[in-house]
């Protein structure tokens, strides 16, 4: 199930929220545990298996590990049991396939790939349950000894499927104790239908626009089109994915627990340094606590550190997918984040804002072309689109998207900075305008369901002449 | 604090409502709309939840009666024309009329259908081949539309088909039609009976007929609301009426086993889809008998919809005419056809359904001499 689809808004949520506030606390772990069942088998009834057995194996290794606090061979063995099962389930179903592929064009051999389809949410939910057992192992956190209430925590319905990644520690204290008031209610609603509206108004209508122009022919196209379709993409995977933590992030508050921010407006970074700390930021510092200070971090010289970054960026774009583009997409990063640091620092500092600005946007905006567009080849054929190699700058059709989607793309364009929100705080600071927020979220929510009805409204399907 | 509370309320409010209205409401078991059954509720079986199809089910079942349906659609159609998305599902609302949008032409799909004509001509070399296509509406307003909708040009396409046509004669009939003030209708996609009768004028002379001109004229109704509006859902457009030719003339129309004594079915004049008081709408395939006519003078129509009104002009001249509609015709049924066994073949369609006709080359199993 996605939150944007209305049998989410109107069958599991409104139930689940009722069952949820209805019941004693004592039983309310129990609720998030079943509800996070149901949600994730709606999309996934045979997988929700793995992810059940999976969540068993962590809260064993955990309970094992607080069992024989003493013996430090049994608790390493632990720990590797689970990052092992882990990794080998992301390797399994994520991965298996794109390494036979591999492996067979490279050596011309035919490997049987048994083409699994991948379980929803999987790289979501075994980042979070390793950072359980990796925190108690370096004994960060204590000992979950409920299993419900380990359930809950890898389970539950907000951000199971994308994120953001939370980890054990972040909501440790609230599986224990939380308070629902109707402030928390409140602000969480006012957090969800912002979401909302970021994925169903803003990032499918710009989505819209890049679909049409990533099926066209790259040989023939305008530069102004290929920028106009890049920028579309540019802006819906930041709603989009935006949109969906914030929507995580509302639900989590109505259920009482308060999730880290996933997103910090990155278009604004100065460097492409500061974009990754203000993307998906809990992916990074999830590789971060994870993988980078584990290996040394920045502690033992250029050299290893250089080698620490390449691995992490190495992991980070394989962690996007099982494809050759977002390997290749990680080290584009990785190179960048490693000239930045040894090469360019002091130019950056430097150079004026809007310089470094538009930089960061540019390097931003060739990466989304190496991340959506899977072949290398065509890559290429749109980076040389993008700069006037395809013959004209622009045509009727470019004229056409820009009446369809002028508005939009500035809509979102402006959105993205942050700075409408910040104009509205400033102008509303000390005065009471929140019915006016609850007009317009009233309204954004309508719309928001118009447009989710109308996506399956289907006239004259089949006597169209 | 309050403001808060309310905010609570209307929220929870909105997610109760909206699915206790949408499951518990009346409820239609038909859209016309979208011309199709509405979905049931599903049964929850193992299988069913193994293999999805209930969650599907599901979805397609609040889906089809969301509260409110049409009403939330025409609001997300304001909103999208508002920020400048003015073309919906394809059409374009211009000066009080819904016009469908001709673009993004598939010019390998028009060769192909366009070779498999040639190909039946070339088995039937003796038989004289008429080839119609009728413009749509665009082609009308070609000059008002504006520029940015980055539209195809008709007569282009017509002059395309034209030019690969091997010993077919071409009727071109645009600009009689355009010459029709209400040529097409505001609210459907297809031509008007006016615009047919000027289109039969010009072509009696290019099939070797005296028009016949004893009409008499009447309305049949004008609460007609075509395909357009419902893509669109627009209600702002006025209703569209429907004009009849008819003539004493007694007609045989059979569809399969049943025969009828009339061109016109006055029965679905109460139904939504009102067009198909022509010829009762689309059959595979239809023939018509004149029984004034003593002679036998046989024509063969391959046809879309756009010919259900013209062919009851065409009616009176000929003693038989036998309608093939490739869109709803069986492989079977089709090898019956042999053209050589008429006086004229004549292959009428719009330009915008034969450049997307996928069905086309199902007349290439048509017989030969």
């Amino acid at each position: 199930m996605v939150f944007s689809e209305p049998v989410f808004m109107f069958m599991f949520l409104p139930v689940t929220l009722l069952v949820y506030y209805a019941v004693p606390f004592r039983l309310k772990n129990a609720v998030l545990f079943l509800s996070g069942l149901l949600f994730y088998s709606w999309g996934e009834p045979v997988y929700v298996l793995i992810m059940i057995l999976s969540t068993l194996i962590d809260y064993l290794a955990g309970r094992i590990m607080d069992k024989f606090e003493a013996n430090k061979k049994i608790r390493k063995a632990a720990l590797i049991v689970s990052v092992v099962m882990n990794l080998s389930l992301l390797g399994l179903f994520k991965y298996s396939g794109f390494f036979i592929d591999s492996l067979n064009s490279a050596f011309g051999i035919s490997l049987y790939n048994p083409n699994l389809p991948l379980p929803i949410g999987i790289s979501f939910f075994t980042f979070q349950s390793m950072s359980y057992t990796i925190d108690l192992y370096r004994k960060n956190i204590t000992v979950q000894k409920s299993f419900v209430k380990f359930a809950a925590f890898v389970t539950m319905f907000p951000q199971i499927v994308a994120g953001p990644i939370v980890l054990y520690n972040d909501i440790s204290k609230e599986l224990e104790e939380r308070k629902i008031d109707f402030n928390a209610l409140s602000d969480g609603i006012s957090t969800f239908i912002c979401g909302l509206c970021k994925k169903v108004l803003i990032a499918n209508s710009v989505g819209e626009l890049w679909t049409t122009v990533k099926e066209t022919d790259y040989s023939t196209l305008p530069a102004a089109t290929a920028w106009l379709g890049i920028i579309a993409f540019t802006l819906q995977i930041y709603f989009d994915f935006s949109g969906y933590s914030d929507m995580a992030i509302g639900l989590g508050k109505m259920l009482g627990f308060k999730f880290p921010e996933n997103f910090d407006y990155p278009y604004n970074s100065k460097s492409v340094s500061e974009f990754w700390r203000r993307w998906h930021m809990t992916l990074g510092g999830w590789f971060k606590s994870y993988v980078y200070f584990p290996l040394g971090g920045s502690k033992n010289g250029k050299g290893k550190t250089i080698r620490n970054l390449l691995i992490v960026w190495f992991l980070t774009g394989m962690w996007h997918g099982a494809s050759w583009n977002f390997i290749i997409w990680g080290i584009y990063y990785g190179i960048i984040l490693i000239l930045e640091k040894f090469v360019f620092a002091s130019v950056i500092k430097k150079l004026p804002s809007a310089v470094t600005r538009i930089y960061t946007l540019f390097a931003v905006i060739i990466g989304w072309v190496i991340f959506e567009i899977t072949s290398p080849a065509s890559e290429l054929g749109y980076i040389r689109a993008m700069f006037g190699f395809s013959g004209a700058f622009s045509d009727t059709f470019t004229i056409n998207i820009l009446h369809n989607y002028s508005i939009i793309l500035i809509i979102a364009a402006i959105t993205a900075t942050g700075l409408p929100l910040k104009l509205w705080k400033k102008i509303t600071s000390g005065k009471k305008l929140d019915g006016i927020c609850i007009a317009g979220e009233a309204a954004g929510m309508a719309a928001c369901i118009a447009y989710l009805v109308d996506a399956t409204y289907n006239p004259f399907l089949y006597f169209n002449f | 604090m309050k403001t808060r509370v309310l905010r609570v309320i209307l929220f929870f409010l909105a997610i109760i409502i909206i699915p206790v209205f949408t499951l518990f409401g009346e409820k239609e078991t038909v859209s016309y709309n979208e011309n199709k059954t509405l979905a049931e509720f599903p049964e929850l079986t193992l299988g069913s939840w193994k293999s999805r199809s209930f969650m599907n089910g599901m979805a397609d079942y609040f889906s089809d009666h969301f509260v409110l349906r049409e009403d939330f659609i025409r609001v997300k159609n304001k909103i999208e024309t508002l920020i400048g998305k003015n073309e919906i599902n394809g059409v374009f609302e211009h000066n009080g009329s819904l016009i469908q949008t001709f673009k993004d032409i598939d010019y390998t799909l028009t060769d192909r259908n366009l070779s498999s004509l040639n190909k039946l001509k070339a088995k039937n070399p003796d038989t004289p081949f008429y080839f119609m296509p009728i413009i749509t509406a665009q082609e009308k307003f070609k000059d008002s539309l504006p520029s940015y909708l980055n539209l195809d040009s008709e007569s282009e396409y017509i002059e395309y088909c034209f030019s690969k046509l091997k010993e077919i004669k071409s009727i071109d009939v645009s600009r009689e039609i355009c010459s029709v003030d209400y040529g097409f209708y505001r609210t459907d996609h297809h031509w008007t009976t006016d615009a047919a009768y000027h289109a039969y004028l010009k072509a009696s002379k290019e099939l070797g007929l005296i028009p016949y001109d004893n009409f008499e004229i009447k309305t049949v109704t004008n609460e007609f609301k075509g395909t357009l509006y419902s893509k669109t859902l627009n209600e702002n457009i006025e209703l569209d009426s429907i004009n009849v030719y008819e003539t004493d003339t007694k007609f045989k129309l059979s569809v399969k086993n049943d025969v009828f004594d009339s061109l016109y079915f006055n029965e679905y004049l109460k139904e939504k889809d009102k067009y198909s008081f022509f010829l009762s709408g689309n059959h595979g395939i239809i023939t018509i008998e004149n029984t004034n006519i003593n002679i036998s003078k046989e024509l063969l129509i391959i046809k879309d919809s756009y010919a259900n009104c013209f062919v009851p002009f065409l009616a009176e001249h000929y003693s038989k005419i036998t309608l093939v509609d490739p869109r709803y015709c069986s492989h079977t049924q089709i090898k019956e056809i042999t053209p050589s066994d008429y006086d004229g073949v004549l292959v009428l369609f719009n330009v915008s359904g034969f450049s997307q006709e996928q069905n086309f080359a199902l007349i290439e199993f048509m017989g030969g001499k």
